[in-house]
């Protein structure tokens, strides 16, 4: 027997699932995106899920927060560029729209997208990473209109936003904030108590395990390609564009100096600098320079500078006068002083190194007992492309 | 366009069904009849416009061949040609599109040659298409097709809730429904009836089976990527891919069914509860119903069937289960599923033949028919390895990693049993978003961080005590071919009230919340 009213009963009952879903999800609102933004200390101040869907959550949040500055980059720009630092300036309201992993052709298509998506959008800083450009970049198709509002009807309505809820929730009832998380202005807040020094104390491991993988380094036109397609894409689009050289930790010169790419890392320079608006914040600061310890102030591993690093460089980019932020943290780099950049850098690292020796004894032993480099590349005149 | 599709859900299927139901109630029955045509052409077109050109015109010429043999004036040897011509134009059609780089790719390997052939595209659905007008011609050959209109032909071939992956549908049991009006008060009934199956259907497939796929697709994957897997990670994948077949193809089934019936409209049952089958010849009567009817009407029978000695008949189970494995797909994987499968259907019949197994303690006692269900599972779940696997080597790499040395075995079992445990309160290993995986995994990755074996679990318990949606909805009568035991079944309910509406909602709301990942049904490649 089928009741008179069942298809009624149906109906009804499908719209008191889907409000007590609407209710609960956009009460906790596990990834910040709910149109009844409230924030309570106990059920959802915290949310640990917005790290792991930046793909889906940046665009949307360009979209929905219409900012006048985004950051693109990877995780290194993720980690240390804190948006508000720019709040009150003519480059506010600022997003960083950086994500893990990111590639240049990645943020070509994410730039062309944010322009449609943000009328308001005036100013994108792109990070310029040696690393990033030494292979192939994947092809990448502009982001289409449809996947967009695909993925941004997901972030209201699926399933996996109804687990986040009920994992959000959790989180704030225990108080277990112990994990890094992306806050609402895009970028990367580590968990407190963040200890940097075990990632430095095994960056020679991976690095030297990394060259066995891998031990060609060829800077790749494709890269270039991608970085032409921003700056025409700005061009045409009115957006001034700042290319950013991010921060570079010494470990890391010395890894390039050692295993023999310092002079394709010279070539990298000297191509970038004959690009618009270049902006280097790899100079040997006293911030570069932080002596690793267990509390670090300006980086969190020997990869990713903090967001104090960031909040320096971004001051210095505002023309603050503050006695806290070292004069040369950021320099703008062109053909007419690339040399003299690149001159400052190789005597900073030599002398570093001289400063250094248990970390350059420590990376040519290494070297050494896995046999990845039978001689020492560590000064300057040995090297060739 | 997919039934697990937000625009199928909102867009195609309301305005289909309103507008079929104005146009019944105040045109001719030929108005709604082609309305429906029409609605199912764009559906099928919705993918690949231009196959409906192919559909539209293989329509008419099965249409026209359809036509000369059911005017019963030709010779019965003139009748033959037609029908030869007309299966030979089917066969064609269907070889072109699903076979052709099979077959160059098969003669290069055999002749060293390098023939090639330009990437075709197949057709979704082409496969239960043919079937179904191969099957009609060689009924009107037979004299059993009365005269037939174009408008009821068409929309036997093209009716979209079974127009992509089946069920194979026979003319019989489908133009008689076309050509009847249904009483008034019925359309609400169906309708009721008809949504709360699909929600159903909908669940099945957008919950349980795509789950289910993450697991088997990272085992598998595993695999094609050149890397290991251990023996629990092993079973887990082809358990995992055993359930995810199950319910993606039972959830097709019941929405197939549900949709029908939304249109008054009964398809015939397809799938009953196979893996609760307690035995292989038991398996092909509860598993794709409607294929293993047409392979015995219109190839095993006419093959001579059981009709001409025990030796003919297994060869005659060989060549239709090798035959059927091939029309899954056009690789060696599906044919060595077939030949497995008709292997153990042989194995089953010489079994059954034995005095001391026709004993009624084998097919009532409660402990013989658990072992019996467990062996035909376990045989079944075996023998999708080569179905799932994309290439030969692919399977025999997965039935090597199913028995391992006895201390990987052991070691693998240990470490799968802890995490078990383990990994009950571990909430977020539970669902982890295959996006967070390692891009390379680790052969134990199946079996460490998460407790997926207890997830297999639930849904074996689910599948092998739940009753099915056939029998839950007996009392309805949702599809033909059920028996009167089936349709009295003590599981049936008998009333559609608040209390269904309230889980069958549920499961609606929580199936569409999964739709945000879509992910396409594995029966459409066939």
């Amino acid at each position: 027997m089928i009741h008179s009213r069942y298809l009624a009963w149906l109906a009804l009952a499908t719209i008191f699932w889907c409000a007590l879903y609407l209710a609960f999800t956009w009460a906790v609102d596990p990834y910040g995106v709910s149109p009844v933004s409230t924030t309570w200390s106990t059920i959802n101040e915290f949310k640990p899920k917005r790290r792991d869907i930046d793909r889906f959550l940046k665009p949307y949040e360009v979209w929905q927060h219409k900012p006048r500055t985004v950051f693109l980059g990877s995780s290194r720009v993720l980690e240390s560029i804190d948006p508000s630092t720019l709040d009150g300036s003519r480059f506010a309201p600022a997003y960083n729209a950086s994500m893990n992993a990111t590639t240049l052709s990645l943020d070509a298509a994410h730039i062309e997208h944010y322009i449609k998506l943000d009328q308001n959008l005036r100013f994108a800083f792109v990070e310029l990473f040696f690393w990033n450009f030494v292979y192939r970049q994947p092809e990448q198709p502009p982001h289409r209109l449809s996947k967009f509002i695909k993925n941004s009807w997901a972030l209201q309505v699926s399933a996996q936003a109804l687990w986040d809820s009920i994992l959000t929730l959790k989180s704030n009832l225990s108080k277990n904030r112990m994990t890094p998380y992306v806050g609402l202005r895009g970028n990367l807040i580590t968990a407190p108590g963040h200890n940097p020094k075990p990632m430095f104390d095994h960056y020679v491991e991976y690095v030297i395990d990394e060259y066995r993988n891998y031990p060609s380094v060829e800077l790749h036109p494709t890269a270039f390609q991608a970085l032409d397609r921003i700056v025409q894409i700005c061009r045409q689009n009115g957006v001034e564009l700042y290319l950013l050289i991010t921060p570079s930790h010494p470990y890391d010169d010395y890894r390039i100096l050692s295993l023999g790419y310092w002079g394709k890392l010279e070539r990298w320079h000297r191509t970038i600098a004959t690009y618009p608006n270049v902006l280097s914040a790899s100079q040997y600061t006293a911030p570069l320079t932080e002596p690793v310890s267990e509390r670090m102030a300006y980086w969190n591993d020997p990869v990713h500078p903090s967001l104090r690093f960031g909040e320096l460089v971004l001051r210095a980019f505002l023309r603050e006068q503050n006695p806290d932020i070292p004069p040369d943290i950021l320099v703008p780099v062109n053909e007419s002083n690339v040399e003299a950049v690149l001159q400052k850098r190789r005597s900073d690292l030599e002398k570093w190194i001289s400063e250094n020796q248990d970390f350059s004894t420590k990376f040519e032993k290494a070297k050494d007992a896995t046999g990845t480099g039978s001689s020492s590349v560590n000064n300057f005149s040995t090297l060739s492309e | 366009m997919l039934f697990n599709s937000y625009i199928f859900v909102f867009a195609f299927l309301p305005v289909v069904l309103v507008v079929y139901n104005l146009v019944r109630k105040h045109a001719k029955r030929t108005w709604a009849i082609g309305w429906l045509v029409l609605a199912s052409l764009f559906y099928y077109g919705w993918w690949k416009p231009q196959f409906v050109i192919l559909l539209l015109v293989s329509i008419s010429v099965n249409a026209i061949f359809g036509k000369i043999l059911c005017q019963g004036r030709l010779s019965r040897t003139a009748s033959r040609g037609v029908l030869v011509a007309g299966i030979f134009f089917n066969l064609g059609v269907l070889g072109y599109f699903k076979y052709a780089g099979f077959f160059t790719e098969n003669v290069n390997t055999m002749f060293g040659t390098s023939f090639t052939i330009p990437q075709i595209i197949l057709p979704i659905g082409i496969s239960f298409i043919t079937f179904q007008k191969i099957a009609f011609l060689v009924d009107a050959h037979r004299g059993l097709v009365r005269n037939f209109s174009l408008q009821n032909y068409a929309l036997f071939v093209t009716f979209f809730p079974q127009l992509i992956a089946g069920p194979i549908v026979h003319h019989g049991e489908m133009i008689p429904q076309f050509e009847r009006r249904s009483p008034e008060d019925a359309f609400s009934s169906n309708i009721a009836v008809g949504l709360s199956i699909f929600c159903v259907g909908l669940f099945k497939k957008v919950v349980v089976a795509d789950t289910c796929a993450v697991y088997a697709d990272a085992g598998y994957g595993i695999l094609k990527a050149g890397g290991s897997l251990d023996m629990a990670s092993a079973w887990m994948t082809i358990l995992a891919f055993s359930f995810q077949l199950y319910y993606d193809f039972s959830g097709y089934s019941d929405m197939a069914v549900g949709l029908a019936l939304s249109f008054g409209i009964r398809l015939p049952v397809n799938f009953y509860s196979p893996y609760r089958a307690t035995g292989i010849v038991d398996f092909w009567k509860r598993w794709h119903i409607t294929l293993s009817r047409f392979l015995r009407d219109y190839l095993y029978i006419p093959l001579g069937g059981n009709r001409r000695g025990a030796l003919r008949r297994y060869v005659n189970v060989a060549t239709v289960m090798l035959l059927g494995g091939l029309w899954h797909g056009a690789n060696w994987t599906f044919v060595a599923w077939g030949g497995i499968h008709g292997a153990m259907l042989i194995v089953n019949q010489l079994w059954t033949r034995r005095t001391m197994f026709r004993s009624s303690y084998f097919s009532t006692a409660a402990g013989a028919r658990a072992v019996s269900v467990l062996l035909t599972f376990l045989a079944v779940t075996l023998a999708w390895i080569p179905f799932r696997a994309e290439n030969i080597d692919q399977a025999y790499k997965m039935f090597s990693a199913l028995a391992p040395d006895p201390i990987s075995a052991y070691e693998s079992i240990v470490k799968f049993l802890r995490w078990q445990i383990l990994g009950v309160n571990a909430a977020e290993g539970w669902f982890l978003p295959r996006e967070l995986w390692p891009n390379k995994l680790p052969p134990d990755f199946l079996t460490m961080y998460r407790p997926a074996g207890l997830a297999l679990l639930g849904v074996a318990l689910a599948t092998f005590t739940f009753p099915n949606t056939n029998q839950i909805f007996a009392k309805f009568e949702p599809v033909l071919g059920l028996t009167e035991a089936q349709l009295h079944d003590r599981h049936a309910i008998s009333r559609l009230d608040w209390k269904p509406a309230l889980l069958l909602s549920a499961m609606f709301v929580f199936s569409i919340l999964q739709l945000s990942r879509v992910s396409p049904f594995l029966y459409y490649q066939f």
